[in-house]
């Protein structure tokens, strides 16, 4: 699903040059779910920005989901956005003035799918994470741990290859982080593929592989056995 | 994203602020409402004064002497010769003065009296609404008969019926001398609009040889000639041909000069023109600078809805999307200023040609002026905010609070 090899982002400002990611080497199957961690500063969210084809890597391969996106011009990355990724971010990042069926059904406006697709489909993916009777509020009038699942609901709706999830749980009280790191295992258990950063090792745990990075490099990547699993 | 998507999000973004769309939309409103009224009243004018002369006929070339010798003036001859050019339809010799007699009230009112022959209605398209214009009989017998405005009974006399000075006996005076006359018709008065009763001028139309027998010259010699020049030529260069030969045949140099009808709508239509131009100049003004309140408010628009921006492209807007997107706002705000402002326009001209007593119009090529200026401002000032809303990096506009 995807795969990277001798992957470095140097940031430059002027003459000035900043290396956050040094050769890394990385790669994730097919029904995988993968935590990122590590410290403030040490390239996990460079690295996700680029796994998510926000950020272009400065050398390397990145081949995502048979597309070797590091050939890629920037200019396209709208369409691998749009086809391949779904995103969920810390700070649900949903549009204030939409209702959450609006706000899902937007990836599949940029995909040109049509009007009553989308809300077909719109509709079931709220319905999988349990919103399918507030499909007309705005995101004013639901909770956090809601606003999350309709992220995750926006993510899915134009099948991606893969999740990808930055500290989905960062803005979320202990009860709503379980619900979402529930959701996000039943996902995976059918087949999602999910690349998820976190700081929290209870986070983490939910997951199945753990990949640590340390001042641009990764230096730890190991199964987690004991996956919490209810 | 298709186009109707984005014109009903960007009237979902208007609407969600209310206030500054209205205040944003004024310059436009303000500059396409006008130059619409001026159009809108303009063409009104135009086509009223068009009206008016048509009457007079636009073929028709007026003389009118300078030096009143009585060897200059127009003869009989003078007239056959006239007539006998082929660019000429019909020519006659009439007389004209303006007179103030006192009406009912004791108050002065104007009143221009023209001796006519019978054939005058070839020059002058006279509207006879009762009775008849006088006949060739009459000129013959320097008949005592007189055909006047339909206003005259009213105004002279405080008649409340126009026809019953038809067949009674009035009073006419020409410089100074009086005389009895018999009306023998009605003529529909020049009526221009908005122009209060008391000042219409009158008419009054008697034959030719009995006006000159009135005042005393006794002859058969005018002032004016009134010629109509066939529609297939010019009449402003017959008109001058016409007065090169009445010089010939006088012997005078420029005696004779022609005014052709035409050339006074040509300078009222300038005129109008003129004013037209300026005010059009007035409201280009007020849409660049309303077009500049567009620019203002979207790029402050696209600052306050960076994240948005940012978001829309993490989950797939293309920079085009993105830039469509803020340009189709641009122009609907255009449009909706346009719109408006051409709806109060038209009707603060229709307010204005109804005290004028005109009929205003909203012509197809005002619509698209309007339109079509709505959409270049549009364009042309929402281009740039959109531009810069499309070149946001995501991660940065994510980052954006």
């Amino acid at each position: 699903m995807i795969y990277i090899e001798h992957l470095n982002k140097i940031y430059r400002n002027g003459h000035l040059e900043l290396q956050a990611l040094f050769d890394v080497k990385f790669e994730v199957k097919a029904g995988e779910f993968v935590s990122i961690m590590g410290t403030s500063g040490s390239g996990k969210s460079t690295f996700l920005q680029i796994l998510g084809c926000l950020d272009h890597s400065s050398d390397g391969t990145y081949i995502l989901d048979g597309v070797n996106v590091s050939k890629i011009k920037q200019n396209e990355y709208s369409r691998i956005r749009n086809e391949k990724i779904g995103f969920v971010f810390q700070s649900f990042n949903l549009l204030p003035k939409l209702t959450i069926l609006e706000n899902v059904a937007l990836p599949m406006m940029y995909a040109k799918v049509k009007p009553r697709e989308r809300i077909r489909r719109g509709t079931e993916a709220l319905e999988k994470v349990g919103l399918g009777n507030r499909l007309k509020h705005t995101p004013n009038e639901i909770s956090g741990g809601q606003k999350q699942r309709v992220a995750i609901a926006r993510a899915l709706v134009n099948n991606p290859a893969i999740l990808l999830a930055d500290e989905p749980t960062g803005n979320l009280d202990s009860k709503s982080t379980t619900e979402i790191m529930k959701i996000f295992q039943g996902l995976n258990n059918e087949g999602v593929t999910i690349v998820m950063v976190t700081h929290e090792p209870e986070v983490a745990a939910y997951t199945k592989r753990k990949v640590v990075f340390r001042d641009g490099r990764i230096i730890e990547d190991i199964p987690i056995e004991q996956s919490i699993i209810e | 994203m298709n186009v109707k998507e984005c014109i009903k999000g960007a009237f979902q973004q208007l609407w969600g602020s209310k206030l500054r769309t209205f205040l944003t939309m004024l310059g436009m409103f303000i500059g396409i409402g006008s130059v619409i009224m001026v159009l809108s009243v303009g063409d009104g004018v135009t086509a009223m004064v068009n009206d008016t002369f048509s009457d007079i006929g636009k073929g028709t070339v007026t003389i009118a002497i300078e030096d009143r010798r009585y060897e200059y003036l127009i003869t009989k001859d003078d007239i056959e010769a006239i007539e006998g050019m082929k660019e000429v339809d019909t020519a006659v010799a009439y007389d004209t003065t303006v007179e103030f007699p006192r009406n009912y009230k004791n108050e002065q009112r104007m009143l221009q009296i023209v001796g006519v022959p019978y054939n005058y209605d070839a020059i002058q398209n006279i509207e006879i609404v009762a009775g008849r214009m006088t006949s060739e009989a009459e000129d013959r017998a320097k008949a005592k008969v007189v055909v006047v405005s339909d206003k005259y009974g009213p105004v002279m006399f405080g008649h409340s019926s126009t026809e019953s000075i038809l067949g009674k006996t009035i009073e006419m005076s020409v410089n100074g001398y009086t005389d009895e006359f018999e009306v023998i018709g009605l003529v529909e008065s020049i009526d221009f609009p908005g122009m209060p009763e008391e000042q219409i001028p009158l008419f009054a139309y008697m034959p030719y040889t009995a006006m000159t027998q009135l005042n005393g010259s006794g002859s058969q010699r005018s002032y004016m000639a009134g010629v109509k020049v066939n529609d297939a030529y010019d009449p402003n260069e017959i008109g001058y041909q016409i007065g090169r030969l009445l010089d010939k045949r006088h012997r005078t140099e420029d005696n004779y000069p022609a005014t052709a009808a035409i050339q006074i709508i040509d300078q009222i239509n300038s005129v109008l023109d003129m004013l037209t131009i300026f005010i059009s100049f007035v409201a280009g003004i007020s849409l660049l600078v309303g077009g500049i309140g567009i620019m203002n408010i979207m790029l402050v628009t696209v600052k306050e809805r960076t994240r948005e921006i940012g978001i829309r492209k993490a989950i797939g807007a293309t920079n085009g999307e993105i830039l469509t997107q803020f340009l189709v706002e641009a122009v609907i705000l255009t449009w909706l200023g346009g719109l408006i402002g051409m709806l109060f326009g038209y009707s603060g001209g229709v307010i204005a040609g109804s005290l004028m007593d005109m009929v205003v119009t909203l012509t197809p090529s005002m619509v698209i002026f309007a339109v079509g200026t709505s959409s270049f401002i549009g364009i042309t000032f929402g281009v740039y905010p959109a531009y810069q809303a499309s070149k946001l990096d995501p991660i940065e506009a994510l980052r954006y609070e």
